[in-house]
């Protein structure tokens, strides 16, 4: 019983002390966010128009890649009966990850408006913690351009190998 | 009768019905309009929406997406697959890539850091003490 006990605060207690690393704020910090705060804001305003940028210039690449390489490459395949199970696999995987980066988008930016809407000036402390939550969320963007690119090199390489077994 | 309200400045019951009508006209307007905007607003939409104000693309931009010309690529429909036809889909595959590579970073953490920002990183000795 008594093991049970200590196993549990043993689990509340790595459950909660990384939270607190993480979100904890110095002094000096709000100090420095709250003198700061309009530069900081601006910053996130042009962050936000940058990032909103690239997202519709990936975001036009990857529906390329999809629509007209992808997937008319394995229609052509299946049609001249090439084996392309790996490719039809990548291009679901590719169709699946676009989505997951488009929703991840949305997150993002969402939490980002949310971020610009605190009074960093009033509480720092808030727009800190905030701005670590934000900062998870564009990591997970950042990871989805990385799957979507590695897709895409996997694509080549794989088209690559059906073409050495052709004929010519 | 009604001649007599008029020149006293009060509305008939038929002016009072258009006043009715035009109220809930604007009320159904505004209604269905907020309604849209919070739609528009929860399901993200507006996030992919270039066109709002403060987004639209500026001159640069424009000038660079119309110089893509490799969009008109399309692999032939029906034939037989030979490796010409995949060296010239490689071809065109490779210039994409190339185009996604060319834009720096896209959503990398630096712009968010605390250095960018000009914060401390001194989160440690603070809780020591």
């Amino acid at each position: 019983m008594k093991k049970r006990g200590i196993y549990f605060y043993y689990i509340i207690i790595l459950l909660f002390c990384p939270v607190a690393s993480v979100y904890g704020v110095s002094k000096n910090q709000e100090i420095v966010i709250s003198d700061h705060c309009n530069a900081i804001k601006d910053d996130l305003s042009n962050l936000q128009k940058l990032d909103s940028r690239a997202r519709v210039y990936l975001g036009r690449y990857y529906e390329t890649i999809l629509s007209i390489y992808m997937t008319p490459l394995n229609v052509r395949l299946v049609e001249n009966n090439i084996s392309n199970v790996d490719l039809i696999e990548n291009q679901n995987k590719f169709a699946k990850y676009r989505s997951t980066f488009s929703e991840d988008f949305v997150a993002y930016q969402k939490d980002l408006e949310e971020l610009t809407m605190i009074d960093c000036k009033l509480e720092p402390k808030v727009f800190y913690e905030k701005l670590v939550k934000v900062r998870e969320k564009r990591k997970k963007v950042k990871q989805d351009t990385v799957e979507l690119r590695d897709l895409i090199s996997e694509q080549i390489v794989m088209v690559k190998k059906i073409r050495e077994e052709l004929h010519e | 009768m009604s001649r007599r309200r008029i020149l006293k400045g009060k509305t008939t019951s038929g002016g009072r019905n258009l006043i009715i009508l035009g109220i809930v006209a604007v009320t159904i307007a505004v209604l269905t309009t907020c309604i849209s905007l919070i739609i528009y607003h929860n399901s993200g939409d507006i996030y992919l929406d270039r066109s709002r104000p403060g987004f639209l693309p500026d001159e640069q931009e424009i000038e660079e997406d119309s110089g893509n010309d490799n969009e008109e690529y399309s692999l032939p429909e029906g034939g037989i697959m030979t490796r010409s036809v995949l060296d010239e889909y490689l071809e065109h595959l490779k210039e994409e890539v190339k185009a996604i590579d060319a834009y720096d970073d896209p959503f990398g953490s630096s712009v968010l850091s605390d250095e960018y920002f000009g914060i401390p990183a001194e989160e440690k000795e603070d809780k020591e003490s």
